[in-house]
C-alpha cells in the first residue's frame, strides 16, 4: 500500500477520463437528484428550515472567529474528563506521534473509522508502512482501501463503484465468492471486519465536532463501525482538525440536525456518539486511554487570510458536491486529492498550495448553489474568486506559482489600453477590423495561442458598428 | 514519547498564538442555551417515537407492566431464534427479574464479565443484547444510552440484535429537551452518551440501504407504561 500522491494538477486529463465514463455520469445524475430531494424534504419537516440553516451558519462563523479561545476551553474540559490532548502542527508530526504511541502499546492491529482528516495526512498508509495492520471499517472506505483508490465523495467514498466491481474486488482481495447481491457483499465485509473489531488494540477516528463546553467529541455515523472503534480497543485516538470545535452542547446539537440532513437527508443518523474522556472507574468497556490529536496542517495559514477564513466553517457534509454542476459531471476523482466537490476546489489548493492545484478554482461556474445549501456558511464562490486573484498575482503566502511572463505582459497591455478612452477606441476598432478580415464573414475558431477560448464554441463575428458608434449616432438623432 | 509530548506543548502555543492574532474573544459565556421546559403528553410522544423509529427500521412495542414486558421479550427471542443473551445492569431490567425469567425459558444469559477482554468475548458471541435507556427522543425515534457502569457500550452494539427496555416516562420531545434535561450536569457527561435511532445501516454499495452492516441487524424498543 502506498501513499497516493496528489494528482490535482492532472485535472484536465482526469476530467476527460471521467467524462467518458457513461455509467458514472448516470450515477452522478441520480445521486444528485435523490440527495437533493431527501435533503429538501428533511429541511421542510423542520419548524423553520431556513432559519435553522442560518442559525447553523452563525454558529460556525462564531466558532471560527473565537477558535483559539474555544480550543483552550475544549482542551481544559477534555483533560478534566481524562482525555490526553496532543497538538500537531502538520501531518508528519501527527503521524509520528500516533505511530510511536502504537509502537509503545505494542499494537499490531488497528481499526479506523472514516475520517477525512486522517485521509488528508495519509495516516492509514503510514501505519501500514510501520507494520501496524490497519483497516478502514466504514464499508465505503474499506472498499476504497482494498481498491487502492481515493474517496469519490466526502460522505460516500465508493458510491461510484458498481456491485460487480465491488464483488470482483472482494473476490480478488478477500477470496469471497462473487455475487450480484449487495446484501451478501455487505455481510462479507461484516464477517471480515468483526474479528478486527474484537482484536484491535487501537481504534482511530476523526470527530465531527469537538464541544468546548463539555470537552466532548461527537461522532456521527450509520454503520456502527465508529462505535466499535471507540468501544472495543484499549486505546482510542481521535484526530481532530483545529476548526472542528463548537462552543456548546446546544450548538453541537443544532449543527447535528443540519449535518445529518445535509449529508443524507436523515433527521438524525442511526448512531451519534458523544464521547467525554476514556472509560471511568467501574466501567467494563470503552478505551482505557483517549488521545485527542488537535491538528493544524495548514489551517492556521488559512485562518490568517481574511478572504479564505470561512473555508474553516465547513462541516464536511458533502452536500456542495451533490448540488454542484461541475462535480455532478466530472465526479470526485477529478479533484485529484482528498477533498472533492466545491469545497475540494477550495481546500485542496489551500492545503496543498495554489501551485499544486492550479485548475480546481478555475473550473467552476460560480453559480453559487454550494453557498446556498451550505450549513456551515462557507462563502465558496467568493473564496474561488479570491483564489483566482491570488493565483494571478502569484501570491507566495498561498504557494501560488509565479504567473507566466506572457500572461503578465498581456494583462499589462490590456490594462494600459483600458485606462484611456482614445486608446480603447483605436485598439477595439483595429481588433474588429482584423477579426472581420481574418474571418471573411465567418469566424469559427481563433488561431493558436487563443484557441482555448473557441475550443467548444464559435467566436462570434464582430458587429459592424461598436456600441460607442451606435450611441453617438443615436444621441445625434435624439438631439434633432 | 515524552519528547513528542513536549513537542506538543510547544506546538500548542505556536498554533494558539498564531490563531489569536486574527481571532475574536468569545463575547458570551460558553454555556448551552437551555430550551424551556414544555408540558408533554406521553401518549403523543410515544406515537411520534414509534412512527419515527419504525420508519428507520426499528420495532417499537408498548406494554402494560412487568408481565407484558417479559412476554413480549419472550416473543422477540423466539422470533430471533436466540439462545444466548447478555443483559446490562440497568435498574429497570433488575426490577423485571429478567435474568431469572429468561433462564427458566431456556435462554442462556451469559455471565456479566468484569474483565474487559472476557466482557468483549461475551458481547461478540451473544445472540441478543438487552439494555435499558436513559432517555427516548420522540421526534426522531432515538434512544439515548449513558454508556457507563449500568449499560456497557458493547451490549447494545456487538450482538446481532439489541433490545432496549425503557420506562415510558423517559420520553422527551427532542434533542433540545435532552440538552435541557442533562442541564448543568453536562460537564459530567458519561464517557460515552450514545444516541441510537435504528439498526446499523449502510448504503455504501450502489446506494442500496442495508441493515446490520457491523452492529445490530434488529433493534427493538419496549416501552413500559
Amino acid at each position: 500500500m502506498v501513499v497516493i500522491e496528489p494528482e490535482t494538477n492532472n485535472f484536465r486529463e482526469l476530467v476527460r477520463e471521467n467524462l467518458a465514463n457513461e455509467q458514472q455520469r448516470k450515477l452522478l445524475g441520480d445521486f444528485s437528484l435523490i440527495l437533493k430531494a431527501l435533503r429538501d424534504f428533511s429541511f421542510g419537516e423542520m419548524a423553520d428550515g431556513h432559519a435553522a440553516l442560518q442559525g447553523g451558519q452563525k454558529i460556525r462563523e462564531y466558532a471560527v472567529n473565537s477558535l483559539p479561545y474555544l480550543l483552550e476551553t475544549f482542551e481544559e474540559n477534555a483533560t478534566k474528563a481524562g482525555a490526553k490532548v496532543i497538538w500537531a502542527r502538520d501531518a508528519r508530526e501527527a503521524n509520528a506521534f500516533i505511530i510511536s504511541l502504537a509502537k509503545e502499546k505494542g499494537a499490531d492491529l488497528c481499526v479506523k473509522g472514516k475520517s477525512m482528516v486522517s485521509e488528508e495526512i495519509g495516516l492509514r498508509e503510514e501505519l501500514i508502512k510501520n507494520g501496524i495492520d490497519t483497516y478502514e471499517t466504514d464499508l465505503g472506505e474499506f472498499i476504497v482501501q482494498l481498491a487502492g483508490k481515493r474517496p469519490f465523495h466526502i460522505v460516500g467514498p465508493a458510491i461510484n463503484m458498481s456491485v460487480d466491481e465491488v464483488s470482483c474486488l472482494f473476490n480478488q482481495v478477500l477470496g469471497f465468492d462473487k455475487t450480484q447481491n449487495p446484501v451478501d457483499l455487505t455481510m462479507a465485509a461484516r464477517i471480515f471486519l468483526r474479528d478486527k473489531f474484537e482484536g484491535a488494540q487501537i481504534g482511530i477516528t476523526g470527530a465531527n465536532m469537538a464541544v468546548a463546553e463539555t470537552g466532548s467529541i461527537i461522532l456521527v455515523e450509520n454503520e456502527g463501525n465508529i462505535r466499535f472503534s471507540t468501544s472495543a480497543p484499549e486505546t482510542h485516538i481521535a484526530v481532530v482538525g483545529i476548526e472542528k470545535v463548537v462552543p456548546t452542547l446546544s450548538d453541537a446539537t443544532h449543527m447535528l440536525k443540519l449535518l445529518t440532513r445535509s449529508c443524507t437527508g436523515q433527521r438524525i443518523s442511526e448512531y451519534v456518539s458523544v464521547i467525554t474522556g476514556p472509560r471511568k472507574a467501574g466501567e467494563v468497556d470503552g478505551p482505557e486511554e483517549l488521545y485527542i490529536v488537535i491538528l493544524d496542517n495548514g489551517r492556521s495559514r488559512i485562518y490568517a487570510d481574511e478572504a479564505m477564513k470561512s473555508a474553516l466553517q465547513c462541516i464536511k457534509c458533502g452536500l456542495c458536491a451533490a448540488v454542484c454542476p461541475v462535480y455532478t459531471h466530472v465526479g470526485g476523482y477529478a479533484y485529484g486529492w482528498v477533498y472533492s466537490g466545491p469545497i475540494g476546489a477550495v481546500l485542496n489548493p489551500l492545503l496543498l498550495g495554489l501551485g499544486k492545484a492550479k485548475h480546481l478554482y478555475q473550473a467552476t461556474t460560480l453559480c453559487g448553489a454550494c453557498k446556498d445549501y451550505c450549513p456551515g456558511g462557507v462563502d465558496i464562490p467568493n473564496i474561488l474568486l479570491s483564489l483566482r486573484e491570488r493565483a494571478m498575482a502569484g501570491d507566495r503566502s498561498l504557494a501560488a506559482d509565479r504567473p507566466p511572463v506572457r500572461q503578465k505582459i498581456f494583462y499589462c497591455l490590456w490594462t494600459w489600453v483600458l485606462m484611456d478612452r482614445l486608446r480603447y477606441k483605436i485598439v477595439s476598432k483595429l481588433f474588429r477590423m482584423v477579426l472581420r478580415i481574418a474571418g471573411v464573414g465567418k469566424l469559427p475558431i481563433l488561431p493558436a495561442g487563443l484557441s482555448g477560448w473557441t475550443q467548444c464554441r464559435n467566436m462570434p463575428q464582430p458587429a459592424k458598428k461598436s456600441f460607442h458608434d451606435l450611441y453617438a449616432e443615436t444621441s445625434k438623432w435624439m438631439a434633432l | 514519547m515524552d519528547g513528542l509530548m513536549m513537542h506538543s506543548a510547544t506546538n500548542r502555543s505556536i498554533i494558539l498564538n498564531r490563531l489569536k492574532r486574527f481571532a475574536v474573544r468569545p463575547d458570551a459565556p460558553i454555556e448551552s442555551k437551555i430550551a424551556k421546559n414544555r408540558v408533554h403528553d406521553l401518549d403523543a410522544l410515544y406515537s411520534s417515537f414509534s412512527q419515527a423509529l419504525t420508519a428507520n427500521g426499528g420495532t417499537v412495542i408498548q406494554v402494560n407492566k412487568k408481565d407484558g414486558a417479559l412476554e413480549s421479550l419472550e416473543n422477540i427471542m423466539k422470533e430471533l431464534d436466540a439462545d444466548t443473551a447478555v443483559i446490562s445492569e440497568d435498574s429497570v431490567l433488575k426490577t423485571l427479574g429478567l435474568k431469572e425469567h429468561l433462564n427458566t425459558r431456556g435462554i442462556n444469559v451469559l455471565k456479566g464479565e468484569k474483565n474487559p477482554t472476557a466482557h468483549k468475548g461475551t458481547c461478540f458471541s451473544a445472540d441478543v443484547g438487552i439494555t435499558g435507556a436513559d432517555y427516548a427522543l420522540a421526534d426522531t425515534g432515538t434512544i439515548v444510552i449513558f454508556h457507563g457502569k449500568n449499560n456497557a457500550r458493547l451490549l447494545s452494539l456487538a450482538p446481532p440484535a439489541h433490545i432496549a427496555i425503557v420506562e415510558k416516562g423517559k420520553l422527551l420531545p427532542d434533542i433540545d429537551t435532552l440538552v435541557a434535561e442533562i442541564g448543568p450536569s453536562r460537564r459530567d457527561l458519561p464517557s460515552a452518551m450514545t444516541l441510537i435511532t435504528g439498526p446499523s445501516l449502510t448504503a455504501d454499495i450502489a446506494l442500496q440501504a442495508i441493515y446490520g452492516v457491523h452492529g445490530p441487524k434488529k433493534l427493538y424498543v419496549i416501552f413500559i407504561e
